[in-house]
């Protein structure tokens, strides 16, 4: 396994509808929604964050189906919910390089994410059967921007 | 030297695999000319994604090493992928040939 920095970031769920799940959560959990939902074309979803009021606890992601071809609706369809986990990582590339030598399925290739202000994504699959999401860190953006 | 019929019981395997993780109705017939990629196979993204991890799983167990399929079936390379379980054997067949000519040319 390689030495860099893998931070986990986010717990990814899938909803049809973002505002009337964080009513949900927030009344449930005592979470609360870090900002206003972010329409992002490129991945397909409308997206939100949910903050626990515990320091540490994880990130949740609400992750709404933006358009009639979003990946989204499979997901809703087999019965939405938690599907995906988020890791930061310094390196994207060299990452998603890395797992796809173990014989990761590469879904998307880095591309840049509304929701983490431009930062860049990639979509794998696990071979246990599950999603993974890595976000690059805002080290390694501040490093290319340089 | 990998024989075509012992690619498409491997191919037939990972079909049987996968369905046994699917719903009756969705569950993919495992003839040679069945379509079992593109968007008349009937699977969602989850189930192709579920479906090349099964293929390269059987491939693996048979032949102990298992040609990417991945990326050419997942890109959209300007060779049109193979659907069904017959163009995805000869196609395999190409890899592993393509394979044991580059290890030979060393």
């Amino acid at each position: 396994m390689s030495d860099q920095r893998l931070c986990f970031h986010h717990i990814g769920m899938a909803v049809q509808d973002i505002a009337s799940a964080t009513r949900v959560l927030e009344d449930s959990l005592g979470c609360r929604s870090t900002g206003p939902p972010v329409d992002d074309p490129l991945q397909k979803a409308t997206v939100s964050f949910l903050k626990s009021e515990h320091e540490g606890d994880p990130t949740i992601e609400l992750v709404a189906p933006l358009g009639a071809d979003s990946h989204l609706h499979d997901v809703l369809q087999r019965g939405g919910g938690a599907y995906h986990i988020c890791y930061e990582v310094d390196d994207l590339e060299a990452k998603v390089a890395e797992l796809k030598s173990k014989r990761w399925l590469v879904i998307q290739q880095p591309l840049p994410a509304a929701a983490f202000d431009g930062r860049r994504i990639a979509w794998l699959y696990a071979p246990t059967r599950a999603l993974f999401e890595l976000l690059e860190s805002a080290v390694q953006e501040e490093r290319v921007e340089k | 030297m990998i024989a075509r019929g012992a690619i498409v019981k491997a191919l037939k395997a990972a079909v049987k695999s996968l369905n046994a993780q699917l719903p009756a109705e969705q569950r993919l017939s495992d003839g040679e000319d069945a379509i079992i990629f593109g968007s008349s196979s009937g699977l969602d993204s989850l189930g192709f994604l579920n479906l090349v991890l099964c293929i390269e799983s059987e491939l693996e167990a048979a032949f102990s090493s298992a040609p990417s399929i991945a990326e050419t079936i997942m890109s959209g390379s300007d060779q049109e992928p193979p659907k069904t379980i017959g163009a995805l054997a000869d196609f395999i067949l190409d890899l592993f040939q393509d394979e044991a000519n580059g290890a030979s040319k060393e």
